[in-house]
């Protein structure tokens, strides 16, 4: 197995991957907050140092007390102009720089140049909904990105509606820049220390998770012996894992129980040869010492003998007909068509008795019974019937198909009562009838071997030969019950039934 | 008599006059000495009052105006027994205050007023150079800090308001100083004697400021008591400061403040003073501007 696709190492990957991809979200996360809730300081921040300031510095402006100004300004930013992070300028009424706390670059008395803190179209309004009350801060504006600053401008105002100047509040994001990084370095070291820690440990525990699997998978490479015990281990796990187990150790027996059926139907298969090839010769054999215990006269000894030969060949019949019937090779299904060829089969015979068969096929194109026995049977009724035929009268052939799964072939002849003999060989169980009824007792023969019957019946001149055989796939007690519910003429006359 | 004898006893007359003098002046009331911001730390107040307590035996209270109008009208409702104060409002409050003690700066009674500017302003040489700043001044009632250059703009027929963009007062002059290194304002005046201490020490913002013009001499910042306090306490606190060198009070003192000594103080050092404060009155000519500012 190639190992890119075994889920021993996918899951695991997939595993680490995702503790990889929640770390790093979580440590981006943690980074943008930290940013916005800084930004949210410096604004937090920013507002308290201008409600101070909006409260110093218009009696200082109407005082023109241009130092204190400076201090108050100083006080926040810090005089060191060269490392401060944020500038404030105060305007007075008449927009001049009345105080920064960067007076090179605002100088007092001067119109402010406003270009060192935003250029035409930088300015962007930020929203202060974080702030809680905005209302503390009237005439104040939101925080205004431009650049790297944030500017808070507000009014500053003596009385209602004294206009003293105007306030210009920078601040650098210098100013939570430092802190910011410290706090990112602090959460990706965290985030770092987490991964290097609860990635092996992920890891390991999914590698140990699918150890068994894993175990189950190598199994598979033993022999059947090794991986059924292996299975047989695994298969006590309460797990998915001891379920696949459990249905791998079966499946093992299975191939067993599969190889050992394999084997077994070889050997029928070669039994069933040989009965098959035995069989036909020791018909013909036990044909012919019927024929010469019928009607040929012997003396005692070699008719004792005949005798003693003629239960040896049954005997060997009955075993070849037994190994048949255990490997009997599956036939293929009777045709319609095999019906039209036993009527050709007997045209030699309809010829010679003058006798005009009369066939009614109401039977599907194929009828799921092996053809063999049924063919042969019906064969020798047939012929059986064209020679009992009256001549000049009609031989009659139906077949058709009951529900459920039930095959019926009926043959009919009009003639003379068969003999007693005749009726009796089709009961006769095991022995088969000297002289006349040996055709008929060899179809009962067939068609039981198939779970078939044969009937006969003689009634007003018409002798009637009823064959019914289940077809393959139903079920004993279906058939029985499709055979009281298609009543059968012989339970009205009381006649032998097999 | 002997002479050991004789000077056992002057010491033993002058112990009796101190606690004398501190029966006079009641009993655990406090000598209330004023300063102004013409101190550099504040660290200086305590050796003030450490070595005024150990010379007069008294407890001493050091209060600290942020003006010298207020200093003087400290002085004059009897709020303070002595200050040192500037020599222009010496002059303005002869009415109510006598001189005491003259601090020596390099031993002499004497400073001179700087005009000052941003050092990296090269140009600007004399008080004409000066004209269109946003300009810094001390006090009011400073000599060195606000009298000389407006009595220097009189002799250009000049008032602060049309000669400057802006003016405005710190009312301190190491703010001053400040003010013009950090660019608040474009120039300033401030007292020679603060300037140069600064520069002693190293002020970050005495070093970003260079001096256009030196005026001439003026009396140093006196000490004074007001006219009405005993004369005993006064002549004691005289004493003591013309001796703060024999003390190591005194002389942490002295240390602290870059002065030499004490001088007996003599009205005619303040006479330049006074001349300035008639022009500004009006009660005198204007000067000629060299006779105010030499050549830095």
């Amino acid at each position: 197995m190639n190992l890119r696709n075994s889920l021993l190492l996918r899951l695991p990957f997939v595993a680490v991957t995702l503790v990889l991809l929640t770390a790093l979200l979580m440590a981006t996360g943690l980074g943008l907050l930290t940013q916005r809730y800084l930004i949210e300081d410096v604004d937090a921040g920013a507002f308290q140092a201008m409600a101070s300031w909006n409260k110093s510095l218009p009696s200082l402006i109407q005082q023109d007390n241009v130092w204190s100004v400076y201090e108050a300004l100083t006080s926040v930013t810090g005089a060191d102009v060269l490392h401060t992070t944020s500038l404030v300028v105060a305007l007075g009424a008449n927009g001049r720089v009345f105080a920064s706390s960067d007076p090179r670059v605002f100088p007092t008395a001067r119109p402010p140049d406003w270009s060192s803190l935003w250029a035409p179209g930088t300015l962007e309004l930020s929203s202060y909904q974080h702030l809680e009350d905005r209302s503390a801060h009237p005439g104040q504006s939101p925080p205004i990105k431009s650049g790297h600053w944030r500017i808070y401008v507000s009014a500053l105002r003596s009385g209602a509606d004294s206009n003293v100047g105007t306030l210009v509040y920078a601040v650098s994001d210098e100013l939570y820049r430092e802190r910011l990084i410290s706090m990112l370095w602090w959460i990706a070291i965290i985030t770092v220390i987490a991964v290097a820690l609860f990635v092996p440990v992920v890891w390991l525990l999914s590698r140990r998770m699918l150890a068994p699997l894993a175990e189950l998978r190598r199994s598979m490479l033993l022999d059947s012996g090794q991986a059924r015990q292996v299975g047989s281990v695994l298969a006590v796990r309460p797990d998915e894992v001891g379920t696949l187990a459990a249905a791998f150790t079966r499946l093992l027996d299975q191939v067993e129980q599969a190889r050992q059926a394999e084997k077994l139907v070889a050997v029928g298969a070669l039994a069933g040869a040989t009965a098959h090839e035995i069989n036909n010769p020791l018909g013909g054999m036990l044909n012919a010492l019927h024929t010469a215990q019928s009607f040929g006269s012997f003396d005692q000894t070699t008719r004792q003998t005949l005798d003693l030969l003629d239960r040896g060949l049954e005997q060997l019949r009955t075993t070849a007909q037994a190994l048949l019937a255990q490997t009997r090779p599956t036939e293929r299904d009777l045709m319609r068509q095999d019906f039209l060829d036993l009527a050709e089969l007997i045209r030699p015979c309809q010829g010679e008795r003058q006798v005009r068969l009369q066939t009614e096929l109401a039977l599907p194109e194929r009828v799921a019974v092996a053809v063999g026995p049924v063919r042969q049977a019906t064969l020798n009724i047939l012929l059986n019937a064209c020679h009992a035929a009256r001549p000049g009268s009609v031989l009659e052939l139906q077949a058709k198909t009951l529900e459920p799964g039930l095959l019926r072939v009926t043959v009919s002849n009009q003639g003379s009562r068969p003999p007693v003999t005749t009726l009796s060989s089709i009961a006769a169980a095991d022995i088969p009838p000297t002289g006349s009824g040996f055709g008929l007792w060899e179809s009962r023969r067939l068609l039981s071997d198939i779970g078939g019957s044969l009937h006969l019946d003689h009634v007003s001149g018409v002798t009637m030969a009823i064959i019914e055989i289940p077809m393959r796939g139903t079920s004993v007690a279906a058939t029985v019950a499709s055979g009281a519910q298609h009543s059968h003429p012989s339970e009205n006359r009381g006649d032998s039934h097999v | 008599m002997h002479r050991r004898t004789a000077l056992a006893a002057l010491a033993c007359l002058a112990n009796t006059a101190v606690q004398a003098q501190a029966r006079a002046h009641g009993v655990g009331k406090p000598f209330r000495f004023g300063v102004t911001d013409v101190f550099l730390h504040d660290g200086a107040i305590h050796l003030w009052q450490a070595f005024l307590q150990a010379q007069l035996g008294l407890p001493v209270q050091i209060i600290q105006k942020s003006s010298y109008q207020e200093a003087l009208e400290a002085l004059r409702s009897d709020e303070m027994e002595a200050a040192w104060i500037c020599g222009y409002p010496y002059v303005v409050a002869r009415s109510f205050v006598r001189l005491c003690a003259q601090p020596g700066w390099h031993g002499q009674p004497w400073y001179q007023s700087y005009l000052i500017t941003s050092a990296s302003r090269t140009q600007a040489h004399s008080l004409v150079d000066l004209k269109g700043d946003v300009f810094a001044f001390d006090d009011p009632l400073s000599n060195s800090g606000y009298v000389v250059p407006v009595v220097a703009l009189r002799s250009l027929n000049e008032t602060p308001q049309r000669f400057f963009r802006g003016t405005f007062y710190t009312y301190s002059l190491h703010k001053v100083v400040e003010a013009v290194g950090s660019g608040l304002a474009d120039s300033g005046t401030v007292d020679g004697y603060i300037w140069e201490v600064l520069q002693l020490r190293r002020s970050a913002a005495a070093l970003k400021t260079r001096i256009v013009a030196k005026s001439r001499r003026y009396g140093f910042p006196p000490v004074v008591t007001r006219k009405n306090l005993d004369f005993g306490l006064h002549f004691q606190l005289q004493k003591a400061l013309l001796d703060a060198r024999k003390s190591a009070e005194g002389r942490m003192l002295l240390s602290s403040l870059d002065l030499e000594n004490f001088l007996l103080p003599q009205e005619s050092w303040f006479e330049g003073i006074g001349e300035l404060a008639e022009i500004l009155d009006g009660t005198h000519p204007p000067i000629p501007l060299r006779e105010i500012y030499e050549t830095a």
